[in-house]
């Protein structure tokens, strides 16, 4: 069971740059064909993002991820409990973001912890007028 | 020319041709926050694909080690440096753009300065 | 004219754009990431010029420019922040 883990571990820290060339390509793509082509179609908006991350190392390193794609932007960050605010400009909705942001905390969180990433929380939707929680 | 210099030369006009693309960006998005996008473009591309080709055309043990100090330095500055200039834009009031859909911090920093607020930002329509 | 020299003119011409959104503004921060533009544009004409004149030795200036952009751009960010954390 530990070496499963532990094997689990090290795929993680070795699929990170992997995954993080292609979210480079692909943010890089689409705000290049922004500023390239005509018109704007860029629909931006700042969303909290509640984190499962706990450790100052794990918050940084996702702040840090969300900001080095092109297309998103952490804004600012708080440690407990564990936040980012982040500006992305291609915004569908705030679960979009959610999503996009939660995706990218399963992989980092699979590569700095033995028993890899808890779930995702679900209860985030927002209210009609767009309460918080 | 051999195919390596070829490769190395392509490299190093594809990241020039990045640093020009986010160029074009600080001219022509509208805020400040999608500007630093394009400067997140140009900081991760550019230098990333002109450090690699220069390592294709003069391969080396020394210099592959250097070009990876190089690029791993100037991805996590870049990164760094992208969320504290955001930051202090956002704190300073920069100006965001008519397109902005909602705006979650302003609740947040709101609620810390203790100032009246309706506990909900612009609805998610 | 060779590839090289294109690229140059192309990182060149960036940072003249990138100098005249530090020149226009319009927020402090604006300017801020304008000159992180140029110091990115000069780590890249410090590495084609390596290519160029042949040397390795300039990579090693490469290494030393990041750093001391990141501590201009850290800086300049706590500068248009005045104060407020």
């Amino acid at each position: 069971m530990r070496a499963k883990n532990v094997l689990n571990r090290i795929l993680g820290i070795l699929w990170m740059p992997v995954y993080l060339a292609y979210d480079l390509l692909t943010g890089s793509l689409r705000v290049g064909w922004e500023i390239l082509t005509p018109g704007s179609r860029i629909s931006p908006a700042f969303v909290e993002v509640p984190l499962r991350c706990r450790s100052d190392f794990e918050i940084s390193m996702l702040a840090n991820l969300v900001s080095l794609t092109p297309g998103s932007l952490t804004v600012a960050a708080r440690q407990d409990p564990a936040t980012v605010w982040v500006y992305s400009m291609y915004t569908e909705s705030h679960g979009s973001t959610l999503r996009y942001v939660h995706g990218m905390e399963d992989r980092l969180l699979r590569a700095t912890r033995l028993e890899g990433a808890p779930p995702r929380p679900q209860d985030l939707e927002r209210g009609e007028r767009g309460q918080r929680r | 020319m051999t195919p390596t210099q070829i490769a190395g030369d392509v490299l190093i006009l594809a990241g020039a041709l990045a640093f020009l693309v986010g160029a074009i960006g600080l001219l022509r998005l509208p805020d400040l926050y999608s500007r630093l996008n394009g400067v997140t473009i140009s900081g991760a591309f550019g230098p990333a694909l002109i450090l690699i080709g220069l390592l294709v055309q003069q391969p080396s043990v020394g210099n592959a080690l250097k070009v990876g100090l190089a690029l791993v330095i100037q991805l996590a500055t870049s990164a760094v440096g992208g969320s504290a200039m955001a930051r202090a834009g956002y704190l300073t009031g920069a100006p965001q753009a008519e397109e902005t859909r909602f705006d979650d911090l302003v609740v947040e920093l709101d609620e810390q300065a203790g100032k009246e607020h309706p506990g909900y930002s612009r609805p998610d329509t | 004219m060779s590839i090289i020299d294109i690229a140059l003119a192309a990182v060149v011409v960036s940072m003249i754009i990138a100098t005249y959104r530090v020149l226009r503004g319009p927020s402090g921060a604006d300017r801020g990431s304008g000159s992180d533009m140029v110091f990115y544009g000069f780590v890249a004409l410090v590495a084609i010029l390596g290519i160029r004149l042949g040397t390795a030795l300039l990579v090693d200036i490469v290494v030393v420019c990041t750093l001391v952009g990141f501590l201009a751009a850290i800086s300049l960010a706590r500068l248009t922040a005045g104060g407020k954390r």
